[in-house]
């Protein structure tokens, strides 16, 4: 699943949202490094809506502008849950890894430099 | 309902009519005039709203840098995507992907380079050699087969640009030959066929590297396999030297490329059947290089006028009824691929 996907089903595992609030929400679940644009947010909005994954939840017109509202299905919470534990048993085993993990003496030589290990 | 002063009334695709009163919205409406008809009706005036919403969230009165350039090739992409799915897409690009790298490796091994001969413009002193080569085809080969390489290592921009550049080889074989009479080729049936697989290779992003690869072994091993029996001659695995020609007339044969192109009709239909409705589809396109192969060489190598109509008219058919179904049914699998 892409981060644009796996951002959108997590903001409407929040709740509705229209466009603009999805585009917000997901900036900030990611810190501000997703900034979604108009048009990727709505491509990905469409192929889940075919997909079953998101159903539309509903229209309103403020100062004269359309917003559609999206909210999850119960197969976009199986799919979402399934690629979180996907993200956990990655994330886990990394750690772990990570943990066990020490230089080889060959990785460590290759930071020593001349006047100093770098 | 009619406009006031300062503000245009025009036609929406939804069928009513819309008031835009604003250069922006002129702008964005305009960009959203790229997609196609039926996602306007049903995106559009969403769209719209969602992005006055950030202009006014970012303050802005004007579209953002590149947002418009934004909005048009999102548009493009799914007017593309309304004629053959993204999915589909994906598939066919990764098995046009290995398939072209098999072609290119064969012909490079056998008729370009065949490095295992004789020094090239020795055996056949007639023949004006190119460099080390028999032929100008290790212009597009090469490219090929760096593109099939970038797309395993998901480099997908330099898989694309690898097709430019072997489309730009095809471009300078065909001068070559035609400057040097060259009577190995690349022929036009060679540049025809390759230049289709590129297309197809290009249909999207090569990402499925099991595809790519079991195209690339089926076909490099069917290829290498008919290229040395060469069944209309009697004397498999004698000839040292293949010609352009040869490779058409007794390697890869209109007779085989209709017998495979018989298998790919009813995988297709095996794989409808059992609801892969994507990998049918991909398939099916990915098959119309070699049944604009197999059109040609029934045509002027079997001079077979019926059975290249029927090549030509059956895989047509075929890809666009495979392309339609993947449409509307769902994938089994669909939904995992989110």
């Amino acid at each position: 699943m892409r981060e644009p996907t796996l951002l959108v089903l997590t903001s409407l595992a929040g709740g509705r949202k229209h466009g603009y609030g999805l585009i917000g929400d997901a900036a900030e679940l990611s810190d501000g490094r997703v900034r979604l644009k108009v048009g990727t947010l709505y491509a990905v909005l469409d192929r889940l809506l075919d997909q079953g994954l998101v159903a539309s939840a509903g229209e309103e017109v403020v100062d004269g502008r359309l917003r559609r509202y999206f909210e999850l299905t119960d197969a976009g919470a199986d799919a979402l849950d399934t690629e979180v534990r996907r993200i956990e048993a990655n994330a886990a085993a990394a750690r772990a890894r990570l943990t066990a993990w020490r230089p080889s003496p060959a990785a460590r030589s290759m930071h020593i430099r001349p006047g100093g290990a770098s | 309902m009619a406009a006031e002063p300062g503000r245009t009334q025009h036609a929406h695709p939804t069928g009513g009519s819309v008031v835009t009163n604003t250069r922006l919205e002129q702008d964005y409406d305009r960009a959203l005039g790229w997609y196609p008809t039926r996602w306007r009706r049903t995106h559009g005036p969403a769209m719209l709203g969602t992005l006055l919403d950030v202009a006014d969230g970012e303050g802005r009165t004007r579209p953002a840098h590149g947002e418009l350039a934004e909005l048009r090739w999102q548009g493009l992409r799914e007017r593309v995507n309304a004629v053959v799915p993204g999915d589909v897409r994906v598939l066919a690009a990764s098995i046009g992907t290995g398939a072209a790298a098999g072609f290119a490796l064969v012909y490079l091994l056998a008729v370009s380079w065949v490095p295992w001969g004789p020094p090239a413009g020795t055996a056949w002193p007639d023949l004006p050699a190119f460099g080390p080569f028999r032929n100008p085809g290790v212009l597009f080969a090469v490219p090929i087969l760096l593109g099939a390489l970038a797309a395993l290592g998901r480099q997908r921009m330099l898989a694309h640009l690898a097709g430019v550049l072997a489309v730009l080889g095809i471009v300078v074989a065909r001068i070559t030959v035609q400057a040097t009479e060259n009577w190995n080729g690349p022929g036009t049936t060679t540049l025809v066929t390759v230049a289709a697989l590129i297309i197809v290779a290009n249909t999207g992003a090569p990402r499925d590297r099991r595809a790519l690869g079991t195209a690339f072994g089926v076909v490099t091993a069917g290829l290498a396999l008919f290229v040395g029996l060469q069944l209309p001659t009697g004397h498999p695995f004698e000839a040292t030297l293949l010609t352009d020609g040869s490779w058409w007339g007794a390697g890869v044969t209109p007779a085989l490329l209709g017998v495979v192109g018989v298998l790919v009709l009813v995988a297709v239909g095996g794989l409808v059947r059992g609801r892969h409705t994507v990998l049918a589809a991909a398939l099916a396109v990915a098959w119309m290089p070699w049944a604009v192969a197999g059109t040609i060489t029934l045509r002027y190598f079997a001079a077979e006028g019926g059975a290249s109509v029927l090549m030509a008219v059956g895989s047509t058919l075929m890809a666009l009824t495979a392309l339609v179904i993947a449409r509307r049914v769902p994938q089994r699998s669909r939904r995992e691929r989110a």
